[in-house]
């Protein structure tokens, strides 16, 4: 059983809570908590390559996501019904994960202690 | 607020910089100074090997992802915690952000 | 064993249809603010699923729902309820 995980609902830009998402998991990761990530909805979104949130003037979460490994954090989800509704790849993305169909999601949640949505 | 020879710089209430692109190692070594610490070659490589964790992933360090990235760049002795903490005092991650010119690592108490 | 809490309404957000898909069966959801439009019987939420189904009675009543407007399998609690539930269950899982 895992400590943490923490879901990514919302598609990037425009709102903080990719960014509040990520600060939750690496907070908890430096406290040592098993941090696991998925991305489904248009949370998927989130792992597109080339945002440019500058160009509105945001900040993104691009770089943050690169220090994953880092913080020991390599539990990254995506829900690939998710991805096919919204015509992605799992070839194209930005950070490696690991897809999970939708059978497996109730399992994935139950195997965490704690479950935090974004 | 730091004071060297031809200018001012701004700091925030516990000495990080107030805007980043004041940092140079002049800036570095006054910090460091202030803060009991003079620096050498053994801090060095730290605290340019913690700008460029900066650059690449865009947040300060807590601890254990600094060791890592320590050890990955620098080998492994380099990224022990208690030569860290010889180097850079008892919370090294906070310290060398404070040095190095980077924000607080928000992710670390 | 998870509580899951939606408060958005699900003729207008995905919020409720991705809680269904994570929800495992003997988890619960409770429906509650803009939330509640999920138990009328004119919802029919994604799929047949086998969570069991609360609703928050002070927000079908700030609404002007009446309880016989809600599908059958859904359970009216009050706040009171709601405070037991997070009791009964290990976590708090809230969609938004």
């Amino acid at each position: 059983m895992s400590d943490i995980l923490i879901i990514f609902r919302k598609p990037p830009a425009g709102t903080s809570w990719a960014r509040e998402a990520m600060d939750l998991a690496l907070v908890g990761a430096a406290f040592g908590q098993q941090v696991s990530l998925l991305f489904m909805g248009d949370g998927v979104f989130q792992l597109t390559q080339n945002q440019q949130p500058d160009v509105i003037g945001q900040k993104g979460t691009q770089a943050m996501m690169q220090a994953l490994p880092m913080y020991d954090i390599d539990q990254v989800f995506v829900h690939q019904d998710s991805m096919d509704t919204r015509g992605m790849s799992p070839d194209n993305l930005n950070i490696s994960c690991q897809a999970i169909d939708s059978k497996a999601l109730p399992g994935l949640l139950q195997q965490h202690k704690q479950v935090f949505n974004f | 607020m730091l004071t060297l020879s031809d200018r001012t710089i701004a700091t925030d209430s516990e000495g990080y910089l107030e805007n980043l692109d004041d940092w140079n190692e002049d800036v570095a070594a006054l910090i460091a100074e202030q803060e009991g610490i003079s620096l050498t070659d053994e801090h060095w490589p730290v605290i340019h090997l913690l700008r460029r964790f900066y650059d690449e992933y865009e947040l300060s360090p807590a601890m254990r992802p600094l060791v890592k990235y320590i050890g990955l760049h620098l080998g492994k002795e380099q990224a022990k915690s208690m030569h860290l903490m010889q180097l850079f005092g008892e919370s090294p991650a906070k310290m060398i952000s404070k040095i190095a010119g980077l924000p607080k690592p928000t992710n670390c108490l | 064993m998870i509580l899951h809490t939606v408060n958005k309404s699900v003729f207008s957000s995905q919020a409720l249809h991705e809680c269904l898909l994570a929800a495992a069966r003997n988890d619960a959801v409770l429906l509650l603010e803009d939330g509640v439009y999920g138990s009328l019987k004119t919802a029919h939420p994604a799929e047949p699923h086998e969570v069991s189904w609360f609703v928050l009675k002070e927000d079908l009543q700030a609404r002007g729902i009446d309880e016989s407007q809600c599908r059958d399998e859904v359970t009216v609690i009050d706040y009171a309820g709601f405070v037991e539930l997070t009791e009964q269950y290990l976590s708090v899982c809230s969609w938004f």
